[in-house]
């Protein structure tokens, strides 16, 4: 197996604190990586650095070979990155569908404006073509309801689940998941894994930031550990769970 | 001045030889002298709006100013004519401070100015406080120089004067005789509003004439098919406006265009522009009187000369805003000449209003025999004019 | 009989205020910034039509056309001179409302020098064709207007409700950081919702011109007060707020000259704005850059 994701010494500083202290790790194509640690331990952060949400202070970021360092958020999108939010962060004044087209934007024909100039009848080829990825994504992510309501009307476990449809709907290589089980009971919690499984089948690579242990141990085929913004263990979920170092990151008494 | 100086003492410390700061401090004192006006020189300052809505009328103005002060600079033993020229913006605020800024800075003889109603009304009180002759050239609201005696003048009729002869030679002429009219008036505009609200009525009412609405409208507006609309429905046989003339112009464009073909009379206001019949196009503006203090085609030789000298100097015609300021500008002269002033005292000050206040039957060029009246108001038989073909002409 | 003309005159000058609110709220709905500088592109729209005629003998659809270019050329311009570099600092709003006024007094200045304080209009040829219906009257300028900014405003809404990138402009709007995290160049589509509003508020600018026969350097300055007020009655940002609201004003406008007096206009607008304020005070629609539904 290849890197897809390189991350080398990265470092996070905002004024004097390390959110992200020389973090260097790699994540293989079509795996399903997981990302634990204790609250405050700069998983977000890392997510974000990734995503280009914010700059790395010092390190370099590899995506499949290729340097991204420094690009902005929709480019790196293009390169084949997506994410949810630990917090929701649906487009309120957007239907879950069309919520759901946004992610397909870069998806869709790049026709400039003579296609809004050559009139309804081109523009509504794109709108089908639109509604038809945001419906299979919403089929995959198992999204029961209308898709014409409004995310604020759903419950927060449909809206995580429309995020999840949303990042996918860009066909990203490799789909960032903050805590998409934050909130869930166990059966939901059950069918968000068999969900994950089969993006992963798809042939996308998956890295997951989870506190739900049951959840990661079940599905993860390695896990990283990360502690006041170091990376303090990683390997297989078994091997990771009989680390003494990440027992006492956990306990506290390091 | 005074900053000149401190500047120039400071220097004076600065250099150790005191020698050398005493050529410092004479030469820079001869070069004051040589750039500061000579004392034989007689200023009046001008105000008119040479920017904003009124630019228009300054432009015409200016252009009689241009040619005035090619031919009447010198005064003889007096010196030269000097002008100290500000843009009012056609504001009354602007008119306000600008007055004030040429009496107490600039140290003028008198002033010739403002252009608007609204701006004379403003700023004559100022003047008249600071006793200093202030003569607007245009000007046509009645009252303004009455309610500021008596420092203050105007050489042009005021619409009460010319509204009477104005109205009775409309229906005069009229076929089909006129008993109800519509007048619509600029609210905004000073003159056009107390001729438009009180004027015109008056003397509509002493013509047996029913006022069946007055309708208003802003200097400035572009869309008058509210008031059309609303004037449509009343059944009046003649229509009334007073306003500037490119409201005038797109007043009359609407009412043509929603098929109200009554005969109209455009006060004084219109002052004559040409830019009314652009604006209403030919067709719309074919028929409509009005009456100006400038005659384009009287015979008077002066009058065809100053046509001439100003058409070949600026390259356009003379509007009636170019013959009141040149007059206004002759009559002003005439009174330095006369009275012999050399300065800007309050004794000279003096001299100058006392010759405006007795102007009688001075041979104006462009007006003729000019006269001041009691309330500082000038006496001229208003000239009718009708638009004929795109064009105003003379209407007997 | 009156009162139906009245209402169509209303409806004739509220669709350009309508025109002209709806650049604003797309602005404002993007960016959450007010564009001081968009009544002077609505003037210089005027300007670029007339040229259009003076110089390739241009007819209406062709002067309309040319403005529409022109004028996202223009916006696109203010957007790189007088909003991106201080977008970046974080000056607030302040920085952003200075910066396009300068702009829009810069235009102003330009359009003076180049055709003078007076106004102009369009040569003879534009004059419309009136037809009268009994007491009724509509002319053709007027329904050149109609179809124009009806088809205008239908458009706008198949591009904000169909297109991707009207999807994509509403995405920036409600939140631009994730809709960068989705893929969509967010500085793109403020590129592109410069020059479509400022495309509309040109083409406002010559049915003015073709409705009222003036045009003027300074017919810009009442148009951005309008289109603010337009844009608040309506709903800040949202684009069916502007079109209702524009329709709303100038109704009322009419209705207040028509059966008041000219002088209560203004008063009566504000007023109006005012009450609605009041009643609703996110405005007749809520606010955002929404799709019909």
């Amino acid at each position: 197996m290849t890197a897809l994701l390189e991350l080398r010494s990265v470092t996070q500083r905002f004024g004097g604190f390390t959110a992200l202290d020389d973090v260097s790790c790699s994540i293989e194509a079509g795996s399903i990586s997981s990302l634990i640690g204790p609250n405050g331990a700069g998983k977000t952060t890392l997510f974000n650095v990734i995503s280009g949400l914010v700059m790395p202070s010092a390190g370099s970021l590899g995506f499949n070979g290729t340097d991204y360092t420094g690009r902005r958020p929709d480019e790196i999108v293009r390169l084949g990155i997506a994410r949810n939010f630990q917090q929701v962060r649906l487009f309120p004044a957007l239907s879950v569908i069309e919520n759901v087209m946004v992610g397909a934007h870069l998806r869709l024909p790049r026709t400039g404006l003579l296609d809004f100039m050559g009139g309804p009848f081109n523009a509504d080829r794109v709108d089908r073509l639109a509604r038809s990825i945001a419906t299979e994504m919403l089929d995959l992510v198992e999204f029961k309801s209308a898709g014409d309501t409004h995310p604020q009307q759903l419950t927060l476990v449909d809206q995580r689940r429309i995020e999840i449809a949303r990042a996918l709907a860009s066909d990203p290589r490799l789909l960032l998941l903050d805590e998409p089980a934050a909130g869930m009971n166990p059966s939901e919690s059950n069918q968000l894994g068999a969900i994950i499984r089969k993006i992963r089948d798809l042939g996308r690579t998956v890295l997951l930031v989870e506190h739900n242990m049951r959840l990661v141990m079940a599905i993860s085929d390695h896990v990283s550990v990360l502690s006041a913004g170091k990376v303090i263990a990683t390997g297989t979920p078994s091997s990771v769970q009989a680390d003494p170092a990440v027992i006492a990151a956990y306990l506290g008494n390091v | 001045m005074r900053n000149v100086l401190v500047g120039l003492s400071m220097l004076a410390g600065l250099a150790s030889q005191s020698l050398m700061s005493l050529a410092l401090i004479s030469l820079a004192l001869i070069s004051l002298a040589l750039i500061s006006p000579a004392l034989a020189d007689v200023q009046i300052g001008i105000l008119m709006p040479k920017t904003g809505f009124g630019a228009g009328f300054g432009a015409e103005e200016q252009g009689s100013i241009d040619l005035f002060m090619s031919k009447y600079a010198d005064l003889g033993p007096a010196g030269k004519l000097k002008l100290t020229i500000y843009d009012t913006r056609g504001e009354p605020a602007q008119a306000i401070s600008l007055t004030r800024k040429l009496i107490d800075t600039d140290n003028v003889l008198a002033i010739l100015g403002p252009y608007f109603s609204g701006e004379s009304e403003a700023a004559f009180p100022v003047a008249n406080r600071a006793a200093t002759p202030i003569v607007t050239p245009s000007s046509a609201k009645p009252g303004i120089a009455a309610a500021n005696r008596p420092w203050t003048f105007r050489n042009a009729s005021t619409t009460d004067k010319t509204d009477a002869a104005l109205v009775v030679h409309w229906l005069k002429r009229q076929s089909s005789p006129v008993r109800k009219v519509v007048i619509f008036y600029d609210g905004k505009d000073a003159v056009s509003s107390s001729d438009g609200k009180a004027v015109m009525p008056a003397v509509l009412k002493a013509n047996n004439i029913e006022v069946l609405d007055s309708i208003s409208f802003q200097t400035g507006d572009v869309d008058f098919s509210a008031q059309v609309t609303r004037a449509k429905a009343l059944g009046a046989d003649g229509i009334v406006m007073t306003a500037l003339f490119t409201e005038a112009g797109h007043l009359t464009r609407e009412l043509r265009r929603q098929g109200m073909q009554q005969p109209i009379l455009a006060g004084v206001e219109l002052s004559l522009d040409h830019k009314f019949i652009e604006t209403a196009g030919d067709a719309a503006a074919e028929g409509v009187l009005t009456g100006a203090d400038f005659n384009r085609d009287s015979p008077r030789p002066s009058v065809v000369a100053f046509i001439k000298e100003y058409q070949e100097r600026v390259g356009q015609l003379p509007g009636n805003s170019s013959a009141l300021m040149y007059d206004a500008l002759f009559l002003m002269r005439h009174c330095i000449m006369t009275t012999g002033v050399a300065g800007s005292s309050a004794a000279d000050k003096a001299k100058i209003r006392d010759c405006w206040a007795g102007l009688k039957d001075v041979d104006a060029p462009i007006a003729g025999p000019s006269s001041i009246d009691e309330n500082g108001d000038a006496r001229h038989a208003p000239n009718f004019l009708i638009v004929k073909s795109g064009k105003f002409v003379v209407d007997r | 009989m009156v009162l139906l003309q009245q209402i169509i005159n209303g409806v004739m000058l509220g669709s350009t205020y309508a025109l002209v609110a709806i650049g604003y709220s797309l602005i404002f709905g993007v960016l959450r910034l007010l564009h001081f500088a968009h009544g002077e592109v609505f003037m210089v729209g005027a300007f670029i039509a007339l040229c259009s005629v003076w110089f390739l003998n241009a007819g209406p659809v062709l002067a309309v056309v040319c403005a529409a270019v022109g004028c996202a050329v223009l916006g696109v311009v203010i957007e790189f001179v007088a909003f991106r570099p201080v977008r970046r600092r974080s000056g607030g709003m302040l920085a952003p409302i200075v910066s396009s006024l300068g702009v829009g007094l810069l235009l102003q200045e330009v359009a003076t020098n180049i055709f003078g304080a007076d106004q102009t209009r369009f040569p003879p040829q534009f004059e419309a064709t009136v037809y009268h219906f009994g007491s009724l009257f509509v002319t053709s300028t007027q329904l050149f207007i109609l179809a124009t900014s009806f088809g205008l405003m239908l458009l706008v809404h198949l591009f904000i409700s169909k297109t991707k990138y009207g999807l994509a402009m509403r995405a920036v709007a409600e939140n631009v950081d994730v809709a960068g995290l989705l893929g969509i160049n967010s500085n793109a589509v403020v590129v592109l919702t410069f020059a479509v509003a400022s495309a509309l508020g040109g083409i406002a600018g010559v049915l003015v011109g073709f409705a009222f026969s003036a045009i003027s350097p300074f017919m810009g300055i009442s148009m951005t007060i309008k289109g603010l007020v337009v844009m608040l009655i309506g709903g800040l940002g949202n684009v069916y707020g502007a079109m209702i609201g524009g329709l709303v004003l100038g109704i009322a406008e009419v209705l207040t000259v028509g059966y008041l007096a000219s002088s209560y206009r203004d008063a009566f607008s504000f007023a109006l704005l005012i009450l609605v304020l009041l009643v609703r005070p996110q405005g007749l629609f809520a606010g955002g850059l929404r799709a019909g539904h």
